[in-house]
């Protein structure tokens, strides 16, 4: 860090030198400007207030921004506005070859083979499916992209079309009323006509189809119909098929658990390919690549580089996801914006050379630092307490975090309280507690008892169990009560037309198993009496 | 003016309608509640004050907006239709609109029919020549089941139309007027019927359709109906159907009828828990499952029963009405008869150790 | 082919083995022109569904028994298909809204209008209106009984209702205003007797008094029970023994079984079995307030006065939540582990008085 400040300027236009508190040593000849970003625009106007030619007034001090300023500042000399930023930054840090990416290169080496595979069945099978799996912003479209490239393949991909009707033409319909056609359909006609006509504009000869975006219907309704397409495909299509899915944190979202069931994986010969979370070495790699990036002229009138601990807490806060940790560089490392807030983690992590370093997360910015179910099941099920007998888990975050879903999260604690507890009398309260918030969350009048709801069903557990019995148990998902079909259609005939009249609870009560012995009994006696009959012809 | 055919409070079909049925068919009888309900205001029973009023009114040519409130069946929806068919005599039914909590009532039809019913006009000479009362009138029923968005809307109308248009609103607790409403309405408050005037009531009807029954029957009867007229001839009735004409009615056959369970049950349950025995206990309310008698209405007769009891003291009365409330509660919810009686028991047995 | 309980199932008025009188009574309605909405109210296995029948044969004559099912589907006001099986003829129709569950209303409300807004032409000689049976009345919400008595009220002229509940509680005033009570209790021991040996004089068996006696005493007053036990007894072994096993009805076994699990043990650990058992006793269609009942009397005879009005004070409350909450598992268990609790502090105190 050096130990100039650089003071901020507040209008583009002034001629002056605010020289307030510790002040650079030198009067800048020109003012540096303030870069094209939102965050300052409420200066901007602030500033412009002031008239040219008053007096320099001192600044007050909440006026001034401290910039920690990097080692290699040199920005001092760039005179004039900021130059526009023209084209996107996300595509001048895309990945050019393999080599740029921040996959590991075994998963892009598994790729790879998968594409020389495709290349092998080319004549034979054209149309090899792969699933590439992983969680958000691991790198799986930037690799496919990268290696599309480098096999020479044209990537044609599918996106929902929901700001476009898809017209289907019945002919000469152009009186305005035209036939709305199904996405389900247009998607299999992509399908099918993609991967076997080319466009006159394709740069390449061979194509790679890749499917990111889902129509919905595939999502919401019965799986049949992704298999019949599926099937479809294998038999008609002529170029590899792609499917991405990033991972969701509920498993009823869960694509690729839905649609690609393992046996249809293996009846298509479907190659899965998961992604993992970007590790933090290689991100730390690539973020400073990005920094160099930035410090190439052109961009380095837009652009400073973040200081280190700005950086790394980029890093942490990112976890795992790559675009998002460019994200946040891209907005850290704007001119004009303040330094990026951290916060401490609790958690320290041991640098190289044994030093302890305390890790910081970006305050704010960070991704979600949402805690998945089974870690927030753990947090629940085994409560820690602080020295002076505080919770160390705070229950209100632990709602807040699954307040979307609280009857879900309240199942699965019912579900696995149980082995936690060694005394009864510790159950009766928890399980009070659990039943108190079963009747709030059927309340449907008031939605806000929801949350309430699951506040006391995770603050009961929490607090009731005294003792905690620690030790890895497995967590179970909540039981569903699919009640059986009840009677058989030799017991229904043997009950009669009455059958209809009798509700599930009164034929479960009163006739089920009773019906049932009769009517084995009659069956065997039925079928004893016609081998009999048979053997007297 | 469909509305006014429809009474909502017969137990039978009143089958006033035809449907295009042939000409050789009977009308089937009207239930007796319709029947023998008065036809000017000094036929009504009991309610001095209030007919005093009205007859002034119908004298005089006009109404207020009011607002007549007291127990069910003591004569409230009698004695304004009473009063109408007075005043408008054959223009009756272009005159009145009624609507009871059977009808749609909600807010839309406040806005609408209500609405439309009362701005039209009301001429002051009747077809034949005669001078008429220049207003029409609004009977809403059973009006404390009207929401209080209903109610809010309705005020407004009822001050806007008020030149041609008399509201009449009748309820059974005032409470659930909301305020706006009752200060627009001159307030008639109905008392229960006297059990004598009830008796002469019924007298008169039996001797009208030829029923037989026995003398402290009608006692039996004012008992079950509770001050409640409209509820002791419709026992009457159903009771003269079940049993034929031939048969004189007597005390057993009303209880019968109408679901009271006799007293001596309430007896032997407070008799078993006053023993502690539990088994004996659970046996009895077995049998009350058996024979089929509604805890529900048990727990009711049983408030009474306890409160005049003599042979329990003050605390233990405390104790046994509280627990009896919880029960009555949770019963209303859905909750299992058996368990809500036992836990009765167990109380008791507690209470009377 | 069909169970004894159907096959000699009364038909008429007249061949009514018990409760002549109110037979009697409801010959004489019959007789009058005019007709009430009925409720027919009793524990179950009394016979309401029965004089039912024979009520409107005694109307109808006998086309009403030429039955048929078939199922109507209804479509609810948030554009959900419901279900619902009916049983009907050319007089009558029977409904059981209970399948439907929350949309119970739109059933009731939609049925009634389409029988109701059909007259009958053809009028000479018959009555004019049609007739629309309700089982299992107490299971109607309240939202479908507030609906009913509206369109009761609306329809009245080409339609009648007859409901069928178990009890009158769960039925709102309104609707017991409207209807005429008939009360069918549960027939006393000797008439089941008497009944069961009627009925296997017909089938040709001979029935030994100890096992009528120990039928009747399994039944529980339940004359469908009484009946299909006996059959189910005659299938597993014929001709008739007096101390021959009857056959039980299985989760009451279950049940039995599951309570004295709890009695033997007071742990969290019993407990995760204890609630494995209870859900299979919801997957089988078992409710919930049977399985409160069924648990109640079990555990009630192994404790002491104190410890009963406790177990009931908890069990109506638990029982009383479990009907605002929709996880019925949560209040078992709740009330369960609440047992367990005062249980095992009753035993441990047991331990301590037998020290002094």
């Amino acid at each position: 860090m050096s130990a100039r400040k650089k003071t901020w300027v507040r209008c583009a236009f002034s001629e002056m030198n605010l020289t307030a508190t510790p002040t650079p040593s030198e009067t800048m000849p020109a003012k540096r400007t303030r870069s094209a970003s939102n965050v300052s625009s409420f200066r901007v106007s602030r500033s412009r207030t002031p008239s040219i030619n008053s007096m320099p007034t001192p600044i007050p001090d909440a006026e001034l921004v401290d910039l920690t300023a990097m080692d290699d500042d040199q920005d001092a000399d760039i005179t004039g506005p900021p130059p526009e930023v023209k084209e996107n930054w996300m595509e001048s840090f895309e990945p050019a070859t393999s080599d740029d990416l921040a996959v590991h290169p075994k998963k892009v080496g598994e790729l790879r083979d998968w594409l020389r595979h495709c290349e092998a069945m080319r004549k034979k099978f054209p149309a090899q499916m792969c699933l590439l799996t992983g969680p958000t912003g691991a790198g799986k479209t930037a690799t496919l992209r990268v290696l599309a490239k480098e096999f020479g393949y044209q990537l044609q991909e599918w996106i929902n079309p929901v700001d476009c009707e898809v017209i289907n033409a019945l002919g000469d319909q152009n009186s305005g009323t035209s036939y709305v056609g199904s996405h389900l359909e247009a998607f299999k006609s992509f399908l099918l006509r993609a991967s076997r006509y080319k466009s006159l504009l394709d740069s390449q000869n061979k194509r790679l189809l890749l499917v990111e975006d889902f129509p919905n219907v595939l999502l919401s309704d019965k799986e049949a119909n992704f298999e019949e397409l599926l099937n479809e495909y294998t038999a008609y299509g002529k170029s590899p098929l792609v499917f991405i899915v990033a991972d969701a944190k509920s498993r009823g979202l869960n694509i690729s658990y839905r649609l690609f069931p393992d046996q249809l994986k293996a009846k298509h010969r479907i190659e899965h390919i998961s992604f993992n979370a970007i590790a933090s070495t290689i991100m730390q790699k690539s973020i400073k690549t990005f920094c160099s990036v930035m410090q190439q002229p052109q961009n380095k009138a837009t652009y400073k580089v973040p200081s280190t601990a700005v950086v790394d807490s980029i890093v942490v806060g990112a976890q795992g996801d790559i675009r998002n940790a460019l994200i946040n560089l891209h907005l850290s490392s704007l001119k004009g914006v303040p330094s990026m807030p951290t916060k401490q983690l609790n958690v320290s992590v041991a640098a190289k050379g044994r030093k302890k370093k305390m890790q910081s997360t970006l305050k704010s910015i960070g991704r979600d630092e949402s805690i998945t179910l089974m870690h927030a099941l753990g947090r629940v099920l085994n409560p820690k307490f602080n020295e002076d007998k505080t919770m160390l888990h705070s229950p209100e975050e632990i709602t807040e975090a699954f307040n979307t879903e609280p009857r879900n999260f309240v199942n699965f604690i019912h579900a696995n309280y149980l082995p936690h507890f060694k005394e009864i009398d510790d159950v009766v309260v928890a399980i009070n507690d659990l039943g108190l918030s079963d009747c709030m969350l059927n309340e449907y009048r008031d939605d806000t008892l929801s949350v309430m709801g699951l506040n006391v069903a995770i603050r009961g557990v929490m607090t009731a169990n005294r003792w905690p019995v620690s030790g890895w148990m497995p967590v179970r998902g909540p039981k569903r009560i699919d009640i059986k079909p009840q009677a058989t259609l030799a017991e229904q005939r043997l009950v009669g037309v009455g059958y209809a009249g009798i509700s599930r609870t009164l034929y479960a009560t009163e006739y089920c198993s009773l019906v049932k012995s009769i009517a084995g009994k009659l069956v065997e006696t039925n079928s004893s009496q016609s081998t009999d009959s048979n053997q007297v012809f | 003016m469909q509305a006014f055919l429809k009474t909502g409070k017969s137990t039978a079909g009143s089958g006033d309608k035809n449907q295009g049925a042939t000409t050789t068919r009977r009308k089937p009888p009207a239930p007796w509640v319709e029947k023998y309900r008065p036809r000017n205001v000094d036929d009504v029973v009991e309610q001095s004050e209030v007919v005093a009023v009205l007859r002034k009114c119908v004298e005089g040519g006009d109404l207020p907006n009011m607002l007549l409130y007291g127990p069910p069946g003591t004569g409230k929806t009698s004695t304004i239709l009473a009063a109408s068919r007075q005043i408008f005599g054959d223009m009756f039914k272009d005159r009145i609109l009624e609507l009871n909590a059977s009808d749609e009532r909600g807010i839309n039809v406040v806005r609408t029919k209500i609405k439309n019913f009362s701005q039209l006009s009301a001429s002051s000479v009747r077809p034949d020549g005669k001078p008429c009362p220049p207003f029409k009138i609004i009977i809403l029923d059973e009006a404390d089941s009207m929401t209080h968005a209903a109610q809010s809307a309705l005020r407004r109308t009822m001050e806007k139309e008020s030149r041609s248009t008399r509201f009449c609103l009748i309820c059974n607790y005032v409470s659930r007027i909301i305020v706006p409403i009752t200060s627009r309405c001159s307030k008639f408050r109905f008392k229960a019927l006297g059990d004598d005037k009830v008796i002469d009531r019924l007298k008169y009807i039996c001797a009208m359709e030829g029923v037989k029954i026995e003398e402290d029957a009608y006692k039996s009867i004012v008992k079950i109906s509770g001050g409640d007229l409209r509820r002791a001839i419709t026992t009457l009735q159903s009771c003269y159907r079940l049993k034929g004409p031939e048969h004189i009615i007597n005390t057993a056959d009303l209880f019968e009828m109408s679901g009271v369970i006799p007293e001596y049950y309430l007896e032997d349950y407070l008799e078993v828990c006053r023993s502690g025995n539990y088994e004996r206990l659970e046996q009895f309310v077995r049998e009350i499952g058996f024979s089929a008698y509604s805890v529900g209405q048990m727990m009711e007769q049983f408030v009474e029963f306890v409160v005049h009891h003599p042979g329990l003291n003050d605390p233990q009365k405390a104790k046994i009405c509280d627990k009896l409330g919880e029960c009555c509660f949770r019963l209303q919810d859905g909750g299992s008869e058996y368990l809500q009686i036992m836990d009765l028991g167990c109380c008791i047995i507690l209470a009377l150790k | 082919m069909a169970l004894w309980v159907d096959k000699y199932r009364p038909r008429e008025l007249s061949k009514l083995d018990y409760h002549k009188d109110q037979a009697e009574n409801l010959r004489n309605l019959c007789k009058q022109s005019d007709f009430p909405h009925l409720m027919f109210y009793g524990p179950s296995g009394a016979g309401k569904k029965t004089r039912i029948m024979c009520l409107l044969r005694e109307m109808y004559g006998s086309g009403v028994e030429r039955l048929r099912s078939e199922t109507m589907t209804f479509t609810t006001p948030s554009n959900r298909k419901v279900e619902v099986m009916t049983v009907s003829s050319n007089y009558h129709l029977e409904v059981n809204p209970s399948d439907a569950g929350m949309y119970d209303r739109t059933v009731v409300i939609d049925l009634i209008k389409q029988v109701a807004q059909t007259h009958q032409i053809e009028i000479s000689g018959q009555r004019e209106f049609k007739v629309i049976v309700i089982s299992e009345g107490d299971e109607l919400t309240k939202d479908a009984q507030h609906a009913l008595r509206r369109t009761m009220e609306k329809y009245v002229a080409t339609c009648r209702i007859i409901i069928s509940v178990n009890s009158t509680s769960r039925i709102i005033p309104a609707i017991r205003s409207r209807c005429l009570g008939i009360r069918v209790a549960a027939p006393n021991e000797t008439e089941i007797v008497s009944i069961l040996q009627n009925t296997c004089k017909r089938e040709g068996l001979a029935l030994p008094v100890e096992l009528a006696k120990r039928v009747v005493d399994k039944s529980e007053r339940n004359l469908r029970r009484a009946l299909l036990m006996l059959e189910a007894a005659k299938v597993a072994k014929a001709p008739f023994t007096a101390n021959q096993e009857i056959p039980d009805l299985d989760w009451q076994v279950f049940l039995r079984e599951t309570a004295s699990q709890i009695i033997s043990e007071q742990t969290p650990a019993k407990l995760e079995k204890i609630r494995e058992r209870l859900y299979e006793l919801l997957i089988q269609g078992v409710p919930p307030n049977l399985i409160f009942r069924g648990l109640v009397e079990q555990l009630v005879s192994n404790c002491d006065m104190s410890i009963k009005a406790k177990t009931l004070e908890f069990a109506t409350e638990y029982e009383h939540r479990m009907q605002s909450g929709a996880k019925h598992i949560f209040h078992l268990e709740a009330f369960v582990a609440q047992f367990m609790n005062i249980y095992k502090k009753f035993l441990s105190e047991l331990v301590m008085t037998d020290d002094f």
